[in-house]
């Protein structure tokens, strides 16, 4: 008797071992990367007169020291992936400038994510220079002429923006929601925008071009004016951009997928007189609207990593050290 | 990788005993103890940080002189950090609370080895694997201060394969009770972002036949 139970003792620890290690082997992840991420542009080649809160280091994009910087402090923070915002080609936001960031990224352990953040203003800019010699919102963008007839044109967004982000940054860099490269799209209002409604049909044609030519389909996250817009759109997934005058903070839900949007403070008082701000009050307006999204967010998108030019920044300074770089640390490690 | 070697090994050296298993005696223990959790979230500490009352059931059975396998079951209880964030917002004063709540739960088939059982006194020495359930809740009503929207709080399950290692010590108090202060340690890794342990301290009795 007593040996039969040991027999069963036995059988029974090795039965648990392999099932309970089989219900607990592990899954696909849904990101490549962490859910934080921060806004990231690079057309600095000194600090912006506006700047109230001095970086640490030398503000110059054009050293590869500044680039390494960056990511070394975003890596620090948790940071899982930055939001390059693209102005497309001709710029001094054009994505082909990004292979320096690649370099940092290897320079700094090679984890570090990047996404499409396509700046949508800036399509608007860039068809009215060329056509009207203006960089100007109006007239606006007919988002229904692909063909350039009147005053649109695919190839704005396309071989402008995207086609340049993707050929740039290889697969290996990209940020992935189910295994699809992330691409932001920035606000849609209707002062830029003519035939909103032709956004759908837009976002369609973006996709099936890089699918076609990079053998991938972008997880498209517009901004939410676009819903408003063009109804009939159906996204992979929507952020809403803050809006210092009302809020701070926002986190929205579409197709299962909760994206947020932050910002630690704002201050444009040294631009207009009557410049918005945000009090950073030592970080504790940051803390709340982190407790409020990092929760249930899927992907916390941080206005912005290096923004001196509304000092919405995250970076070391010699103002306030390393703080925002610690508090976001702290929401990386305890709500991953 | 290692785990999986780990418990394969376990596994097919618990199969592979229990074919020569000898006449030696099967044991069912439990104790009470505590449950100290600590995570690496520097800055600061972590919120899921702290120590809690625990449970465990045990059985297992001592296959070949001094040599055991067993399996037990743990359960770790609640712990609840709360913090505040008071600021102003256009004007107004607002405070947000939130509350991070940890437990954790844990399946574990171990394998050691115990000194002479003549003795009054008999120290275990344990390894094996440990499948553990670690629930995370944070409750806060910041989602309504600052989005204006309902705050149903969040709640994170996650389930870790990891090594666990034990110790303890049988003080025979009759021919097949003994009591046993016992400690455990086991890692609580999720992901690459948080990474902790769980050590527990025990008493408890153990009944052999």
């Amino acid at each position: 008797m007593r040996r039969r139970l040991t027999h069963l003792a036995a059988a029974v620890v090795a039965a648990f071992v392999l099932v309970a290690s089989t219900v607990a082997a592990d899954r696909t992840p849904f990101r490549n990367a962490g859910k934080y991420g921060a806004m990231f542009s690079w057309w600095y080649e000194a600090l912006p007169p506006q700047t109230l809160y001095p970086p640490s280091m030398p503000w110059d994009a054009r050293d590869q020291k500044w680039w390494n910087g960056i990511v070394r402090e975003a890596t620090d923070a948790g940071i899982g992936w930055l939001s390059a915002a693209c102005w497309g080609k001709d710029t001094s936001a054009d994505p082909v400038m990004l292979t320096r960031l690649l370099r940092a990224i290897d320079a700094n352990g090679g984890r570090m994510k990047v996404a499409l953040f396509d700046d949508t203003t800036s399509e608007v800019l860039r068809k009215n220079l060329e056509r009207h010699g203006e960089w100007s919102l109006t007239p606006k963008f007919d988002l229904a002429d692909a063909n350039e007839e009147g005053e649109g044109g695919f190839r704005y967004f396309y071989q402008e923006q995207w086609q340049r982000f993707f050929a740039t940054i290889p697969d290996k860099y990209r940020l992935k929601i189910n295994g699809r490269p992330v691409a932001f799209m920035w606000i849609g209002p209707p002062e830029w925008y003519d035939n909103g409604t032709a956004f759908h049909t837009l976002i369609q044609d973006l996709r099936e071009a890089t699918r076609r030519e990079f053998g991938t389909d972008p997880f498209v996250i517009p901004e939410e004016s676009w819903r408003r817009l063009d109804p009939a759109l159906v996204p992979d997934a929507l952020y809403d951009w803050f809006e210092p005058k009302r809020n701070w903070a926002t986190l929205m839900e579409f197709g299962g997928v909760h994206v947020a949007n932050i910002v630690p403070g704002y201050d444009t008082s040294r631009i207009d007189a009557q410049g918005t701000v945000l009090d950073r009050q030592r970080g504790d307006l940051f803390r709340a609207g982190m407790d409020a999204v990092a929760p249930r967010g899927d992907l916390v998108l941080i206005e912005g990593f290096v923004n001196v030019d509304e000092n919405a920044h995250l970076v070391e300074t010699t103002t306030w050290g390393r703080l925002y770089l610690n508090i976001l640390r702290w929401y990386s490690r305890n709500i991953p | 990788m290692i785990w999986n070697v780990l418990k394969y090994a376990l596994a097919l050296a618990s199969l592979a005993l229990a074919s020569t298993a000898s006449a030696q005696p099967i044991f069912i223990q439990g104790s009470v103890g505590a449950d100290v959790r600590r995570f690496s979230a520097e800055p600061e500490k972590s919120p899921f940080d702290g120590t809690a009352s625990a449970f465990a059931v045990g059985a297992g059975a001592e296959f070949v002189r001094h040599w055991v396998v067993s399996a037990e079951m743990d359960l770790g209880g609640r712990t609840t950090t709360s913090t505040a964030t008071s600021f102003v917002f256009s004007g107004q004063s607002l405070t947000v609370h939130t509350s991070y709540v940890a437990e954790r739960r844990s399946l574990s088939a171990l394998a050691g080895y115990r000194s002479d059982a003549s003795r009054r006194w008999r120290v275990g020495y344990y390894g094996g694997v440990s499948f553990t359930n670690l629930r995370r809740e944070i409750v806060s009503d910041a989602e309504s201060v600052v989005l204006q929207a309902p705050a149903p709080g969040s709640v994170y399950e996650q389930r870790l394969t990891g090594a666990i290692v034990g110790l303890d010590v049988a003080i025979r108090l009759g021919a097949h009770l003994a009591v046993v202060p016992a400690l455990r340690a086991q890692g609580l890794t999720i992901g690459t972002d948080l990474s902790g342990y769980s050590v527990r301290p025990s008493i408890g009795a153990r009944l052999s036949f």
